[in-house]
């Protein structure tokens, strides 16, 4: 009795300074990312494009698949060209329409919500598999952590796009290529490629961190397997995960832009920016603008992820250098 | 040492052994056969029974894959089912090509981001800095279609100064290798910078300053020697990414290398073309993997490899 | 028979070959003109765009438009298109074949000094070898089915020439050898499975074409590399560097009957995949013949040197929408008919294809069988009501679930939308998209048991005769036939004209045959694709056939001096 209260109280305490150790790096962290001017700018931009993305279809002035008019309004600049002479402009249409007469104002606002989704989804899957694989083989070693390591060996033998590609080409038109316009297949291959190396990631900080003394010290006391890793490992290895995800956020934007740029990524006439810079391409010489556009708007969140992770970085391990 | 490189080579073949078998199956999870090609002039379905049956890809896959791999260790690797000619032949005419188009990235890559990372750590926290950052930034950033796109629409199609279809003349070649070079290069310019600021605080470089070295000196002879480590282990598994990674580049300008087959080959289930591609590439990024690792540790004694 | 749109690239060629018409201001062609030449450039070059690296220029294995193209140009068929009708007419041989009087022996005599470009002279032993490749099933040709006519090929080429008997093989083999004579080096005899009038047509294509057993034997499966690829045309393949270019040499062994050689010293082919980029390309100078797609036509128009340099071709393609003639509602008659008329083919056109001819029937307009009479399937709602109204109970419940299955692209599904619209506006029905990528359709509408409830296809011919239109495709026992529909009638008409020897009877035969087909309505007959090409002004009599091959002139197109 008196031991288990000892035990409680103990652990209590342990806890206690674990939790308010972290609250101040936290902090910290908080702290030194929000005066990374640049980190600022980037989370600005990606809440303008989130807020374009959630509420595209209040926005949006036209359906981004609907034809507008067909001959008349194709190909239409965006109004700004009128005083330099563009000849085909239509108040209407703010940013012009493509060589299909949708407009591309519209077209934009629901690609931002394919490139927010492919950011967000595949990225959490990727988190969850390879954290708990991560975590356990790092922990646990033996066959798993052997198995890990022959996976990872072959899935860092393809060069990563190719992988991705040929998961993506190949599969489509299965019923799993079928599903939600084909969004789900390049959840799946993204995930597919791209867990390993966040699994080897924290396999590596775990197994660094559990000869430590609080580890054994837990381990000591009894606290099961699992509770360590959750409680007291997990915590412990965020910081890279964190700076490790940032950088898969945009990663994943920039997989899923190329295969729809490549035309195998989500079906057509979904509208992503990859697939309209895909389209535009075919006019790109006499109109510039149904590429330029969706290539700014790529670029812009691209640039913005990464000063977010940047910032991030900096922020969470003050002594990397890159 | 010997015994770990022997170890690492032999891992090669049970990776590939699993890079084949993955390829191999996803290649045939595809429906449709290399021959139903044209949706306009379709052939007769005993055609493409006929022709299946002579390529034997009316066999059960498991079978198919053995003989695959029965032919692939003679050394064959087949005919191209919509070429009709040798794949070898075939990959042999683009590789070339591709590792030119790769290598000549490479060189513009090393030549501006060595300089520019080098400056950038001298002037730590100055605008060169930071503007070297940002363009390092943007480098790393932006996908390669994009900056391809906007310098043909500049250099090609407004100012006509540089020719944008084809490959041969350094005319040709000059946009695809810029464009191709940015990412690494943007990416060495950072691990130069980073490893340079590291170098120029060591002890070794403070004692050099101090015997009364002059600067140029110290940089030279003790830093840079000192920063180009990491710099030189990254180098092959940028030049694999370059060989491997060159495909919209090489569509986007017309360039003859294997990159652009690559895809049109899963396109049309050219099954013998899908998997050479893949097994070469594969074994290209191997290689270079494991040639970092062995580099690192001959060039910096402090690392043990085991 | 089209340029292949390989499926991740938006290949243009398709597109600009089988484009089609709006713009008023085009220079009207008028069709091929052959004449001039005093102004020719005796080293002119011509630069083309082939669009891709063609697969295979092997005449017995190609398949494509671009390939074929190729083919064309280094080899020479005993007879080629004419021009403007497309009548067969001599080209290797010396004259119209001699007929026997069942049909079913066709005899050709070559024109003499015939010569190869290495020198070699071309005999009848030569054709002779081309066609036991087309039907060897060793070759492993995608249309060797075209030589099924002569005797013995169809059961030798159905064999496994690795698993089955080798002495069944060689039998198969010699029964099919002796079905050619050749009595001496001018004379080649086909015997002939049935009387077919058009077989002359067929030995106008590539199938037969004198490829040389001892260079095909020297370079194996390589071949087709220059060094190997010798052949009796009035160009020799010089030089082709792969995924790059194709460079082709005038052959200073040919002539023509009428002792034409060939006007220019030089043809390149380049292989450019991106429209976008061969058009730059063009108004770079780098190309001197563009394929214009729909999306070019704006800024072409309002360019006043572009607009000048159009070139209307012939129709050649008849795209459709298929109905599955098993599968409800489309097993009724008047579910057909009600939605082959309730579409506004011409709005279709101005809005949505841009290059192209509205059409009612299956043949295009300008090739043999083509009937402008026939317009039964004209747009018309009121009609096309009322055809509804009659439809079973069955099929009104069904037409809640129709789903309309075609090769994923943008433009396909733009086109789709435009049908769906139009149904839904005209007849109150709402149908389903469902695209799929090309490869996977390809192989849906080739099987019976797969074939969609409707689909979007195209057919394009391969030589200028009735029989590839109607029998090829229609006729209930063809394997290329997707709609599953079966017509007694219409399968007695064809059959009857594919033997007719009278040329009268025989397009009547056909004539009523096609109005069946559009009468009964297993399929919705859309438009007929055109050719809309850019020209350089200094490259005088290019033409493009209804087939989409560039060959038929090869001695009279030219470039003047560019100066």
């Amino acid at each position: 009795m008196a031991t288990a209260v000892t035990t409680q109280q103990r652990r209590a305490a342990e806890l206690t300074v674990i939790a308010r150790q972290q609250r101040s790096l936290w902090r910290d962290a908080l702290h030194r990312l929000l005066r990374n001017r640049a980190a600022i700018v980037g989370m600005v931009v990606i809440a303008f494009f989130a807020f374009v993305a959630i509420f595209a279809s209040v926005l949006a002035p036209y359906d981004p698949n609907g034809l507008n008019g067909g001959v008349k309004n194709q190909l239409l600049e965006p109004i700004w060209t009128k005083p330099f002479g563009g000849q085909y402009t239509n108040p209407a249409f703010l940013l012009g329409t493509d060589e299909l007469s949708r407009d591309i104002l519209s077209r934009l606002m629901y690609g931002a919500r394919v490139s927010m989704i492919v950011g967000v989804v595949p990225v959490s899957v990727i988190f969850v598999i390879g954290a708990s694989i991560g975590m356990v083989s790092g922990y646990l070693g033996g066959w798993v952590d052997n198995l890990l390591m022959r996976v990872t060996d072959v899935v860092y033998a393809f060069p990563d796009l190719l992988f991705v590609i040929i998961i993506v080409a190949t599969l489509r038109n299965t019923d799993l290529g079928n599903l939600m316009d084909g969004l789900v297949l390049i959840f799946v291959a993204l995930a597919v490629v791209n867990w390993v190396g966040l699994a080897r990631l924290i396999r590596g900080q775990v197994m660094s961190l559990k000869h430590r003394e609080f580890i054994e010290a837990a381990r000591c006391i009894g606290v099961p397997p699992t509770r360590i890793m959750l409680k007291h490992l997990f915590p412990n290895v965020l910081a890279p995960v964190i700076v490790s995800l940032a950088f898969a956020i945009p990663g994943a934007m920039l997989t899923e832009a190329t295969l729809s740029f490549l035309g195998i990524g989500v079906r057509p006439p979904t509208s992503t920016w990859g697939f309209e810079i895909n389209e535009g391409f075919v006019v790109f010489s006499t109109t510039p603008w149904p590429v330029l556009l969706p290539a700014l708007c790529i670029s812009a969140i691209l640039l913005s992820c990464t000063f977010v992770g940047n910032g991030l970085r900096d922020a969470l391990d003050p002594r990397s250098k890159i | 040492m010997l015994r770990y490189v022997i170890r690492r080579l032999l891992l090669i073949i049970p990776t590939m052994f699993f890079v084949a078998l993955i390829t191999f199956t996803l290649a045939h999870a595809a429906p449709g056969s290399p021959f139903d090609k044209n949706a306009n002039r379709t052939l007769p379905q005993e055609t493409i029974d006929r022709l299946n049956r002579y390529y034997g890809i009316d066999q059960p896959i498991p079978i198919q894959f053995v003989d695959y791999l029965g032919n692939l260790i003679r050394g064959d690797l087949g005919l191209s089912l919509t070429r009709q000619r040798p794949v070898a032949d075939i990959i042999g005419q683009g590789i070339g090509t591709t590792a030119q188009l790769g290598i000549g990235a490479l060189v513009i890559a090393l030549s501006f981001s060595i300089p520019l990372g080098i400056i950038s750590a001298l002037k730590q926290n100055t605008p060169i800095d930071y503007l070297s950052l940002l363009i390092a930034t943007i480098g790393t950033t932006i996908p390669g279609f994009v900056t391809a796109i906007f310098l043909i629409y500049i250099f090609g199609v407004s100012l006509h100064l540089l020719p944008f279809v084809g490959w041969g003349s350094w005319q040709h070649m000059v946009m695809p290798m810029f464009v191709l070079a940015l990412g690494p290069g943007a990416f060495l310019t950072q691990i130069t910078r980073a490893s340079m600021l590291e170098a120029i605080r060591q002890d070794y470089v403070r004692t050099a300053r101090s015997k009364g070295l002059r600067e140029r000196a110290v940089i030279v002879g003790h830093a840079l020697k000192n920063a180009l480590i990491p710099v030189a282990t990254i180098v092959g598994p940028a030049t694999a990414g370059l060989i491997t990674g060159s495909f919209i580049i090489e569509s986007l300008f017309n360039v003859p290398g294997m990159g652009r087959l690559y895809i049109i080959s899963i396109n049309a289930r050219d099954y013998p073309m899908i998997m050479s591609t893949t097994l070469l590439y594969a074994f290209i990024i191997m290689i270079a993997n494991i040639t970092v690792d062995i580099v690192y540790g001959v060039l910096d004694p402090r690392i043990k490899v085991a | 028979m089209t340029s292949r749109r390989s499926g991740i690239w938006p290949l243009l060629a398709l597109f600009t070959l089988v484009g089609l018409v709006v713009s008023a201001c085009t220079q009207q062609g008028g069709g091929p003109t052959t004449g001039g030449g005093a102004d020719a450039d005796p080293n002119g070059e011509l630069i083309t765009n082939m669009g891709s690296e063609p697969d295979t220029i092997d005449p017995q294995v190609e398949s494509f438009v671009s390939e074929i193209g190729v083919t064309m140009k280094v080899f020479e068929a005993l007879m080629t298109p004419d021009i403007k009708s497309g009548k067969a007419v001599p080209a290797a041989a010396k004259d119209q074949p001699k007929i026997s009087s069942d049909g079913k022996t066709y005899t050709y005599t070559l024109r003499d000094g015939l010569k190869y470009s290495d020198g070699q002279p071309v005999t009848s032993k030569n054709f002779k070898y081309g066609w036991q490749r087309l039907c060897d099933p060793a070759t492993a040709g995608d249309y060797a089915f075209t030589g099924y006519i002569v005797v013995g090929c169809e059961a030798w080429n159905t064999m496994d020439p690795k698993k089955d008997d080798p002495a069944k093989l060689a039998a198969a083999k010699t029964t099919f050898l002796n079905s050619i004579e050749t009595p001496d080096d001018k004379t080649i005899t086909f015997h002939l499975t049935d009387a077919a009038p058009y077989f002359n047509s067929i030995a106008s294509t590539w199938v037969g074409l004198p490829t040389r057993e001892d260079m095909v034997t020297k370079g194996g499966d390589k071949w087709t590399e220059p060094a190997t690829f010798i052949g009796n045309g009035p160009f020799a393949l010089s030089e082709w560097k792969h995924n790059e270019k194709m460079t082709f040499t005038r052959n200073s062994n040919f002539k023509t009957a009428d002792g034409k050689t060939p006007k220019v010293a030089k043809i390149t082919q380049v292989m450019i995949n991106e429209g976008a980029v061969a058009f730059a390309a063009y108004r770079n100078n780098e190309l001197d013949v563009y394929g214009v797609a729909a999306e070019d036509l704006r800024s072409i128009q309002s360019d006043a040197d572009l607009s000048k340099q159009v070139v209307d071709g012939p129709q050649g393609c008849s795209f459709y929408i298929g109905f599955n003639v098993k599968k409800a509602p489309f097993d009724d008659k008047n579910v057909r008919v009600a939605f082959s008329k309730s579409f506004d083919r011409d709005a279709y056109i101005n809005d949505v294809q841009k290059i192209g001819k509205p059409s009612t029937s299956f043949i295009s307009e300008g090739l043999p069988g083509f009937d402008g009479s026939d317009t039964f399937q004209k747009f018309d709602v009121t009609a096309a009501k009322a055809a509804l109204g009659q439809a079973s109970s069955a099929a009104q419940a069904a037409l809640s679930s129709i789903k309309i299955t075609y090769s994923a692209s943008t433009r396909a599904t733009t086109r789709l939308q435009w049908f769906q619209d139009q149904w839904k506006k005209n007849l109150n029905v709402n149908i389903t998209l469902d695209p799929v990528d090309s490869t996977t359709y390809t192989a849906l509408v080739k099987k019976p048991e797969t074939t969609p409830q409707a689909f979007y296809l195209g057919w394009c011919p391969d030589y200028y005769d009735q029989q590839d239109w109607l029998s090829t495709v229609f006729k209930s026992n063809s394997s290329v036939t997707h709609v599953g529909w079966k017509n007694d009638q219409f399968d007695k008409l064809v059959t009857d004209a594919d033997k007719e020897p009278d040329t009268k009877k025989r397009d009547d035969l056909y004539k009523q045959a096609s109005q069946i087909l559009s009468q009964d309505a297993p399929v919705a007959f859309i438009y007929y694709g055109t050719t809309k090409i850019l020209l350089k002004p200094w490259v005088k009599n290019f033409y493009i056939t209804a087939l989409g091959f560039e060959e038929a002139n090869f001695t009279d197109v030219y470039v003047t001096k560019k100066s």
